[in-house]
């Protein structure tokens, strides 16, 4: 690492090609030895990866971390899929990197060997809060992007349930109710993470959509005007989702593209209750929401083609139904029967390695300030403090 | 001499006060020797001697005088509080205090307050079954092990009888009775059973197997235990019935997850009827019972990773 001009309080250096601006107490602790010497105590560097193909991955690389390109993360991500912490720590250390753990690899690596002429198979990563269930979903939406899946991406299904910005009774279903604007926001990240294969893939739609007189989408359309169309008259949206999801189900079964469904707490579509209230004031289930009831009608096993991923975590349940965090008490018996038979796979805290290199990736990134966090007692003490969870010691590390 | 006394003597001899020394030196006369000496006070020649007490003997204590093949039985025949010199043994008992050993046998309010089993030392416990042997008649042939006997006698009524050395004998509670069978014993079929299940409730010791019913309800015991006898009749009656309205078990209704019939079931001959590499029908039966287990046994991290694994097999991705 080259150390340049010093300004003040800030010293500009250049680390892995890129021009940073670290804290001058950051940079090379230098301590003075009996000659009256600056000399530079080397700072841990971080276990890295130069492959940024996911695919590549094998079990060599885990505990290092591999940097994600801006563009990807905006193309994939950009309308959610990471989360706000993690993204504001991103933004702070000018790349969004993350760690390469088994979790992820076993899955990438099943779905690489996965039959698609079976019916999807489903991977459920499941474990308690902050160990890196949606972190290691980030990975695997990367892998399926760069291997030519259609990603089918729900980052937060909760939301619609919970917080959702508008819900209307269905035009054209009288038994269902729509989300407008967060429909709007769906179409328009899967726009953004599938416009450019799916004009390499050239799917066109098989049936006429007429949403009013004047308005109708025709068979042999490119599929991205539905989605296109769905962004500017909210009002469809959710139709045009459905519709979406029909058309993609279709052409995978006809061994014409694969489809990646990734639903980040899934156990959310099977809760009973929404915040979502009728006029005779009772609660709506979300069952009736159309969007919800046009993600579950992926999860049944009558296409193919297909690979489905999602995590099962206890913060997408109510809050009387959080006490244990395996998937058949989260998911009830509605989400098991739909889901069964899947494949769960356990995501645990940082073992030795990933702690190590946790610690050595933010002191690299110059974000652990204390002198003693790289030292041995530092490192047990920062070990101790968050139990080895990822969540707990970014949060630690914060104010460090 | 005593105060009272000597005030006495003042009183009666007249000028005797004042002139006491005087009368004393010039009456002295040696040639008369007969004359009496007055003596004011008296020396008592001889000290009183105190009674002779007879001092009774501190013998040592018993135990040093008994033999080591003595019969323990004569020494201790019966229920007694402990005295310390007729038991052989050192035995300490109690809170030490601070830098003491425990207390030692000798003035052991706390061993003589506890009671104490020295009249019932095996070798005199045998002595009295020898003796109560002629009593009783022999043991039934048959019932030596305890599983003959409960397959003969599974059945057990318990009764408790309260003493009381008061003006009435009487206790409330000898009216209780508790009857215990064992239900492999009652020998139901699964609908039996089940339904003998959802009968009792918490009567019922998933453990043991044991069906417990208790009886108060009654003044004596014999009505209760009479009592008990006909809930158990009834409760094994209606348990072999079958009643017209009970096809309406659905599966929301069962006491146990049963895989044959289910969704699960369903989803996993579809994949495994799709898969064209002929899997062998026990990645199917491994199946069924990892599931079978995860739903009834509970869930856990063990019993998902079961799950896990048998699904890999399923879906061909060992």
């Amino acid at each position: 690492m080259a150390v340049r001009a010093v300004a003040g309080r800030f010293i500009s250096c250049i680390h892995n090609n890129e021009l940073l601006l670290c804290h001058r107490s950051i940079v090379g602790r230098t301590r003075r030895s009996s000659s009256t010497q600056a000399v530079e105590e080397p700072r841990p560097i971080a276990s890295r990866t130069v492959i940024t193909n996911p695919s590549h991955h094998t079990s060599d690389h885990i505990g290092s971390w591999y940097t994600l390109e801006p563009n990807t993360v905006k193309r994939l991500f950009g309308h959610g899929g990471i989360p706000k912490p993690y993204r504001t720590l991103c933004d702070a250390f000018f790349e969004s990197s993350l760690m390469v753990r088994q979790p992820a690899l076993s899955t990438i690596d099943y779905i690489k060997r996965s039959n698609l002429n079976l019916p999807p198979n489903k991977f459920m990563l499941y474990g308690n809060n902050g160990v890196g269930k949606t972190i290691s979903l980030v990975h695997i939406t990367h892998f399926l992007a760069e291997d030519g899946w259609v990603l089918v991406h729900v980052p937060v299904p909760s939301q619609w349930r919970r917080v959702f910005k508008e819900v209307v009774p269905s035009a054209t279903n009288p038994d269902q109710y729509d989300h407008t604007r967060d429909s709007v926001m769906w179409l328009q990240h899967f726009r953004s993470q599938n416009t450019e294969l799916l004009k390499s893939l050239q799917l066109e739609t098989s049936e006429h959509y007429t949403w009013t007189q004047r308005e109708a989408t025709e068979v042999g359309q490119p599929l991205m005007t539905l989605a296109d169309f769905g962004i500017s008259r909210a009002r469809f949206a959710s139709d045009c989702v459905t519709a979406i999801i029909k058309e993609l189900k279709q052409c995978a079964s006809q061994d014409r593209c694969k489809v990646a469904v990734v639903i980040d707490g899934i156990n959310s579509l099977f809760c009973p209750t929404s915040r979502y209230r009728l006029e005779d004031l009772t609660y709506l289930p979300p069952d009736r929401f159309t969007i919800f009831r046009a993600f579950l009608s992926l999860l049944q096993s009558d296409w193919k083609n297909g690979v489905i991923v999602g995590t099962i975590d206890k913060r997408d349940n109510e809050g009387e139904r959080r006490k244990s965090y395996l998937p058949r008490y989260l998911l009830r018996q509605k989400g098991w029967e739909a889901l069964d038979p899947f494949i769960p796979i356990p995501v645990v805290d940082y073992d030795e390695v990933e702690m190590r290199s946790a610690i050595n990736y933010y002191l690299d990134r110059g974000w652990l300030q204390s002198p003693h966090s790289g030292s041995d007692v530092g490192r047990k003490e920062l070990a101790a403090l968050s139990n080895h969870n990822p969540l707990t010691f970014m949060e630690i590390c914060k104010s460090i | 001499m005593s105060k009272i006394m000597l005030r006495q003597v003042y009183r009666g001899v007249q000028g005797f006060r004042l002139h006491t020394a005087a009368s004393l030196a010039s009456e002295i006369n040696p040639a008369e020797e007969e004359f009496r000496t007055l003596e004011l006070k008296t020396v008592r020649q001889e000290k009183r001697t105190m009674r002779d007490r007879k001092k009774t003997p501190i013998l040592p204590p018993r135990y040093k005088r008994q033999k080591l093949d003595q019969n323990w039985g004569n020494v201790w025949p019966t229920a007694r509080t402990f005295h310390p010199a007729t038991v052989p043994f050192p035995v300490r008992q109690g809170y030490p205090a601070t830098g003491q050993p425990t207390p030692d046998k000798w003035g052991n309010a706390e061993l003589m307050k506890i009671p104490n089993f020295l009249h019932l030392t095996p070798p005199v416990i045998k002595q009295q079954c020898e003796v109560l042997k002629k009593f009783c008649t022999p043991w039934p042939v048959g019932l030596e092990t305890p599983a003959k006997q409960d397959k003969h006698f599974p059945a057990t009524v318990s009764t408790s009888s309260y003493l009381h050395s008061s003006p009435s004998l009487r206790d409330d509670r000898a009216r209780i009775v508790t009857m215990k069978v064992s239900l492999k014993s009652l020998e139901l079929d699964d609908h039996g059973r089940d339904k003998l299940l959802r009968l009792v409730k918490d009567h019922h010791d998933p453990k043991t197997d044991t069906l417990t019913l208790v009886a108060d309800r009654c003044p004596l015991s014999t009505q209760n235990r009479d009592y008990c006898t006909y809930l158990l009749t009834v409760l094994y009656t209606e348990a072999m019935k079958t009643e017209p309205w009970e096809h309406e078990k659905n599966v929301a209704d069962y006491e146990r997850y049963v895989w044959e019939g289910s969704r699960s079931e369903a989803a996993a001959r579809a994949l495994f009827n799709a898969r064209d590499d002929s899997p062998s029908e026990d990645v199917l039966t491994e199946y069924a019972k990892v599931v079978t287990e995860l739903h009834n046994e509970g869930e856990d991290d063990s019993s998902v990773s079961r799950y896990r694994e048998s699904v890999l097999k399923l879906v061909g991705l060992t």
